[in-house]
């Protein structure tokens, strides 16, 4: 599978403030990548630059082989998306919308009845904009983005403010999406859940630095393990028995309980040399979901607003 | 660039407010045109006749209380005269009445200073002869020969008489020069049979249009003599060709019979609806202040942005559509205005010839032509406007601003505008460098001769709106369309390399 988008060095400042100091990464056509960071990481600051809404200050950005600065048109033809909002123009209809942005791109007007077919938008899409839920907002976003059929659909954060089933809906739309037409789809978030539901690569990032790019599964493997808290007596003897034997698996050690990683085959094993060196278990509890930890861990933290 | 005209027409054309401002501005300028079609058929009307009963019963009560009172039989004998014999206070008869009546009676406001232009409540002479003396024979002969030309309306003696009089030296003239210019003007009634007037119009106007025209002829030719305007300014050579200009349009109109047109005709009133052209660039700035920055305030230039064209293409795609419905305001307003026009004139004289001078070039011109063409022209200004709301549209991305910036600066060019005016032409001298300033270039209706020019004509050398007088119509222009330029340039340097944060 080719490359659709390719970023290579791309650097961006405010003024003295630097934004991303050195940014590569690449998305394979039919991939579902998920762009991962705290709020201010600089996500939507490189999804501007990928559609042309910023200038970069060094660094190249390709879409489809279309260096977006040389060729912008081109470039674009290939690209679409929804950057922060679903902003459309309220006064007037779905329809009218949609059909502004088919002449933009140069689509075929039987394809706007397409793409409103595709997000399950017939009903309403001759009411005005303004009357639309948000949900159906994102919808018809979605819509107006793939009118003209890009190679790559550019997302972020798009179930923000949606209720549990929209985001379901969204969800389902992108998954399907990706996987039946081949489409590349990056989808900025920072909400872990909803990246490990449906994206194949994470990318995360912070302070406009990629920490880490891997598959969602690799991510599961690499860190691979819950937390689980362990209550046990005597205190004393538990942390001196951890400490001499698997000391790489302590998270915490408080007063009354000790936090583990380990994975679930292994949870009976601790369990079992616990209690045959007399330390008693009086509960045990899962306490942090595994990709969220390494999430925290990884960008130390999460609430970096930069 | 079709694709983003056709869409930034549904944009514009799909949001009601478009309409509603559209229709205010077009009712606006109707509304104009009414009230100016009410105002000029309402004309105030002065019953002369009235007037003299008045004084007739004023100075037979005097003459009964003092029978010596030569003023009062003065009075009573001309206005009993006017009334007999029908004279309206425009007449030529009405000043040579006063003018034999001072003679005959010897006191009172008689005029001697050979232009006619002398009412009942003109200036007094200097009044060194009292109001007793008896008048000596040849002055009663003079007075009695006038008499004589009063009685059978001959003007043309009468016309004869006053340059004899000036020529003699009888009728005392400041200056060789100003004594030619008066001798030159009756000779000018006496060439084209033109019957002279009082000059004054108190509510009836029956003097005839080429009167008008050789009083406007003999103040230009006064003040070229003179070297200097009414307010003591000198001349710029600039002025003098107007003038010069003025007197040939003047001349030419005298000769081939083609009367100025009225205000209250047809063409006229048309004319008068050129002023909407201000509405029009009030209309032009609230579009163009927003088409840019709206898209900013609600989020959707990303959605402009991310299309496959370059930003230029968007740019001037808004431009077009700006064009676009500032041509279609002005033709509604000029297509109503034209049926409105003729619903209340019945569309007389619609052909009407005007001798005016364009381009350098005296001569006459369908003057329907030269209204529309001021129209386009006037245009000009408007869109200029237009592209300095588009500039601070681009520029601040604030819909607000660029709107109520743009018309501040409109506005209160105009009034500074103004006060520069009136500086430069109290003497204070002309500001180095303002004319090439773009507001004071926008106002190019200041070179182009309306119906109404010829009242400013009879006022003198007038027509100074402008605040240097070297400035000329193609300068004005060429001056707008670089600030034009310039104005696109940078709205449009803006929009495509600014980041959309």
């Amino acid at each position: 599978m080719s490359d659709v988008l390719v970023l290579k060095n791309v650097h961006k400042a405010f003024g003295k403030r630097v934004i991303i100091p050195d940014l590569s990464f690449s998305v394979k056509e039919g991939e579902v990548f998920g762009f991962l960071g705290p709020n201010g990481a600089g996500k939507t600051t490189t999804i501007k630059m990928i559609l042309g809404l910023l200038s970069m200050d060094s660094g190249s950005i390709t879409v489809a082989g279309h260096d977006i600065e040389k060729e912008f048109p081109q470039a674009m033809k290939n690209v679409s998306g929804i950057v922060e909002n679903p902003d459309m123009y309220a006064y007037l209809s779905g329809y009218d919308n949609l059909l502004l942005q088919a002449r933009a791109c140069g689509a075929k007007r039987e394809r706007i009845d397409e793409v409103v077919a595709l997000v399950g938008m017939q009903m309403r899409i001759k009411e005005k904009f303004k009357t639309y839920s948000l949900g159906m907002k994102q919808r018809l976003g979605i819509a107006q983005a793939l009118l003209h059929d890009p190679k790559i659909l550019i997302l972020d954060e798009p179930t923000n403010g949606l209720d549990p089933a929209g985001i379901k809906e969204v969800r389902d739309l992108l998954k399907n999406l990706a996987h039946n037409t081949g489409l590349a789809v990056l989808v900025s978030s920072h909400i872990l859940q909803e990246m490990q539901q449906i994206c194949d690569t994470v990318c995360i990032i912070n302070r406009g630095q990629i920490l880490q790019v891997s598959s969602v599964d690799q991510l599961m493997q690499q860190s691979g393990s819950g937390v689980y808290r362990y209550i046990v007596r005597p205190m004393d003897g538990a942390a001196q028995y951890l400490q001499a034997n698997i000391p790489d698996r302590i998270v915490d050690i408080a007063s009354d309980h000790i936090d583990l990683r380990v994975s679930e085959e292994e949870v009976p094993t601790v369990n079992r040399r616990l209690m045959e060196n007399g330390i008693a278990i009086y509960g045990l509890a899962v306490v942090g979901s595994s990709l969220e930890q390494s999430f925290m861990e990884i960008t130390g933290g999460g609430n970096v607003i930069g | 660039m079709g694709n983003l005209i056709r869409n930034e027409r549904l944009k514009l054309y799909k949001r009601p407010s478009t309409w509603i401002l559209t229709g205010i501005i077009v009712a606006l300028s109707l509304i104009g045109l009414i009230l100016s079609n009410l105002l000029m058929g309402s004309a105030y009307v002065y019953d002369w006749r009235w007037s003299c009963e008045q004084e007739i019963e004023y100075y037979t009560m005097v003459l009964r209380e003092n029978p010596e009172d030569a003023e009062a039989a003065k009075y009573l004998e001309i206005n009993t005269y006017r009334l007999e014999n029908d004279i309206s206070p425009s007449d030529w008869r009405s000043s040579a009445l006063e003018e034999y009546a001072s003679l005959k009676y010897g006191s009172g406001y008689g005029d001697k200073s050979g232009l006619i232009t002398i009412g009942p409540d003109g200036q007094p002479s200097d009044g060194t002869d009292g109001g007793t003396a008896e008048p000596d024979a040849e002055t009663l002969e003079r007075a009695n020969a006038l008499k004589a030309m009063i009685d059978s309306n001959d003007w043309r003696s009468y016309v004869e008489q006053k340059i004899a009089d000036l020529e003699s030296g009888y009728t005392p003239s400041a200056n060789e020069d100003e004594k030619q210019v008066s001798i030159e003007m009756y000779g000018l009634y006496l060439e084209y049979d033109v019957p002279p007037s009082s000059g004054i119009y108190y509510g009836d106007n029956t003097a005839d249009w080429r009167y008008t025209q050789i009083q406007s002829i003999c103040a230009n030719k006064l003040a070229l003599i003179r070297g200097e305007d009414d307010y003591g300014n000198l001349l710029s050579q600039n002025k003098r060709a107007r003038l010069e200009e003025e007197n040939a349009v003047s001349i030419q109109r005298i000769a081939t019979d083609t009367p100025p047109v009225e205000s209250a005709s047809f063409l006229g009133l048309l004319e008068s609806t050129v002023t909407s052209m201000e509405l029009v660039t009030l209309l032009l700035i609230v579009f163009a202040g927003g088409i840019i920055a709206s898209e900013f305030g609600t989020g959707t230039v990303k959605l402009l942005l991310i299309t496959p064209h370059r930003r230029k293409k968007i740019f001037w795609s808004k431009a077009v559509i700006l064009l676009e419905i500032t041509l279609i305001t002005v033709a509604a307003v000029f297509v109503l205005a034209f049926l409105l026009c003729g619903a209340f004139t019945g569309f007389q004289g619609i052909g009407t010839m005007q001798v005016m001078t364009l381009f350098g070039q005296t001569a006459r011109f369908p003057y329907l032509l030269y209204i529309v063409m001021k129209m386009l022209l006037l245009l000009l200004p408007a869109l200029a406007y237009g592209a300095l709301a588009l500039m601070l549209s681009a520029v601040t991305r604030k819909s607000a601003v660029a709107i109520a910036v743009s018309l501040l600066l409109m506005f209160g060019s105009q009034i500074v505008m103004a006060l520069i005016v009136a500086y430069t032409s109290y003497g204070g001298g002309v500001i180095p460098g303002i004319k090439f300033l773009f507001f004071a270039n926008t106002d190019l209706a200041a070179y182009l001769p309306s119906s109404s020019g010829a009242i400013g004509a009879i006022m003198g050398t007038s027509g100074g709106s402008l605040p240097d007088n070297s400035m000329t119509l193609g300068f004005s222009v060429a001056v707008v369309l670089i600030y034009t330029a310039c104005f696109l340039w940078i709205a449009r340097d803006s929009f495509c390399r600014r980041d959309v944060k």
